[in-house]
């Protein structure tokens, strides 16, 4: 009964979305012209839009998750400094993707708030010497939204942990005790044991984290270079064309674009242990 | 001071600066009037961004299809997402795991290649660029989420207190009415509050499903960008994130009235 229902509701939709961008790949829906795949294939700049958007997913989730670690280890306990950390470190979860990348455009431009703040302290003399972090080949100004919104997500998991490990003490606390009476310094078992346990218990919400941030359009959108484009943002691109080659293509990409997901979410999946 | 004590304190300190200062940049920009480079702090403020947004018809078409739509989309995707999440959870373990992976393939699904795919579905269907193809679109995520979390729910779930209720007697309808609703309510006030954020903050399927013809308040939020009219988008932004803060606090609400009733 179960599998039947998730079949329908949640099966059928992913079949639908796959299997028409299967056959429109193909040339055998809508009005797009055959030869897709061997186009995009052979296309450079579809190559380029992957590594960025990969570099994007790559870097951007890297950072949230130190960042997370370190706040988690620096503000773990019940100081009201430490409370005050994680209330501050959890702020932005619940604003949306599209706010976040609203507010890194005001900040981060050549005209934004922080070039201006460069140069009423007189580091830079014009808005151009500003370096270009929005619209940037590199997408430095995606992975800064990206890590501001992703943070405080896996600070949240990270903290939650942290609790789960010290109330039922077998795992992190009691081994990190046996650890410091066998003469290993703070530092040392912080590394060898508390950091392991919680990156081990992270890691599903690390690879969620990724796959998110991988097929989101919203930031791009906003803060995206024209060239490449993230690949979000050339599936939406080649999907509008006007031509019926572009629309092809658009099915490909969009392919690509689930495989890298698909690989992901199985991924997710054998990290997860507790189902 | 100590070294550790000046670390916490200087990484404190980068956290806030981090945090606070986009936040910040938003609240303002979205009351300023005529904040121009270089000035650092606008030279006067007004609400005409904030006004704009509930009395523009244009503006207001595009919140009430956004209501609509997270509305419908909680409802519908709470209500299939329970009985879903419940029986996967009191079936075999390969089961789970399958039930699990496959919502999680929903919702990792990227939104433009899933749109791209359901797009021509809905269009045959011959409800493109309607709300209620948008709709069907918004449910494809949420009920990901939402399976996921009534998967987890039930997971923990303690059978015992519904069989107690069949020993004594109570009918199927008796025990969801006097035993599991009451138990459930605050999971399903977190799925309707998440059912809605998903939709609420959708931009890839509406604008593909909905081909344009479907106006929502993050796709104006968008235009007032493309536009340059920076006070009116950062209001609108500020308005998308609203709901998500307005939930959290119900949900801190609730979860101390459903503490005081259980106890």
């Amino acid at each position: 009964m179960p599998l039947a229902l998730a079949g329908i509701l949640l099966g059928l939709p992913i079949l639908v979305g796959v299997g028409y961008s299967v056959a429109g790949a193909l040339g055998l829906v809508g009005n797009a012209a055959p030869g897709g795949l061997q186009r995009v294939l052979g296309d450079t700049q579809v190559l380029r839009s992957v590594v960025l958007s990969l570099w994007i997913a790559m870097v951007g989730t890297a950072g949230a998750t130190i960042g997370a670690v370190l706040l988690a280890l620096a503000f773990e306990g019940s100081a009201p400094l430490d409370r005050f950390a994680r209330a501050i470190g959890t702020l932005p979860l619940p604003v949306p993707n599209l706010a976040a990348a609203v507010a890194m455009l005001l900040l981060l431009t050549q005209s934004g708030w922080l070039a201006r703040l460069a140069m009423q302290v007189r580091l830079i003399a014009s808005p151009a010497q500003f370096p270009a972090l929005v619209y940037d080949p590199n997408g430095l100004g995606i992975i800064a939204a990206v890590i501001w919104k992703e943070l405080p997500f896996l600070l949240l998991v990270a903290l939650s942990l942290q609790s789960l490990q010290s109330l039922q003490s077998l795992r992190g606390s009691a081994l990190t005790a046996a650890a410091r009476t066998l003469g290993a310094t703070r530092w040392q078992a912080t590394r060898r044991i508390t950091l392991p346990l919680l990156l081990r218990g992270m890691a599903p919400s690390i690879v969620a984290v990724f796959v998110f941030v991988l097929g989101s359009l919203e930031l791009p959108l906003v803060l995206a270079p024209s060239s490449p484009l993230p690949l979000p943002l050339l599936i939406q691109e080649r999907r509008q064309a006007l031509d019926a080659a572009s629309h092809g293509e658009a099915y490909v990409l969009a392919l690509i674009a689930t495989g890298l997901a698909l690989i992901a979410a199985g991924m997710h999946e054998w990290l997860r242990d507790d189902a | 001071m100590p070294l550790a004590k000046f670390a916490r304190i200087t990484l404190f300190t980068a956290l806030t600066v981090f945090v606070v200062t986009p936040l910040a940049l938003l609240v303002l920009t979205s009351v300023a009037r005529g904040w121009f480079h270089p000035a650092l702090l606008p030279a006067s403020l007004d609400a005409s961004a904030w006004t704009d947004l509930l009395t523009d018809a244009s503006h207001r078409l595009a919140l009430r299809n956004s209501l609509v739509l997270g509305s419908a989309t909680a409802i519908v995707a709470t209500a299939l997402a329970l009985p879903l999440g419940r029986s996967a959870a009191y079936s075999t373990r390969a089961i789970r795991r399958t039930v699990a992976l496959l919502a999680f393939t929903a919702l990792a699904l990227p939104p433009v290649a899933l749109g791209t795919g359901l797009q021509l579905t809905v269009l045959s269907l011959g409800i493109g660029g309607t709300l209620g193809g948008v709709f069907l679109a918004h449910l494809v995520p949420a009920l990901g989420y939402l399976t996921l979390l009534f998967l987890g729910v039930f997971t923990r779930w303690d059978h015992r207190l519904d069989e107690v209720a069949a020993t004594l007697g109570a009918s199927r309808a008796e025990r969801w009415q006097r035993v599991l609703l009451p138990l459930l309510r605050r999971p399903i006030a977190e799925s309707l509050a998440l059912g809605f954020l998903v939709s609420w903050a959708q931009v890839a399927l509406t604008l593909l499903v909905g081909g344009g013809a479907v106006r929502t308040l993050p796709l104006d939020v968008l235009a007032m960008l493309q536009a340059g009219q920076d006070q009116r988008a950062a209001a609108g932004a500020l308005a998308l994130a609203i709901p998500a803060l307005l939930v959290i606090g119900a949900a801190r609400v609730g979860a101390r009235n459903t503490a005081a009733v259980v106890a």
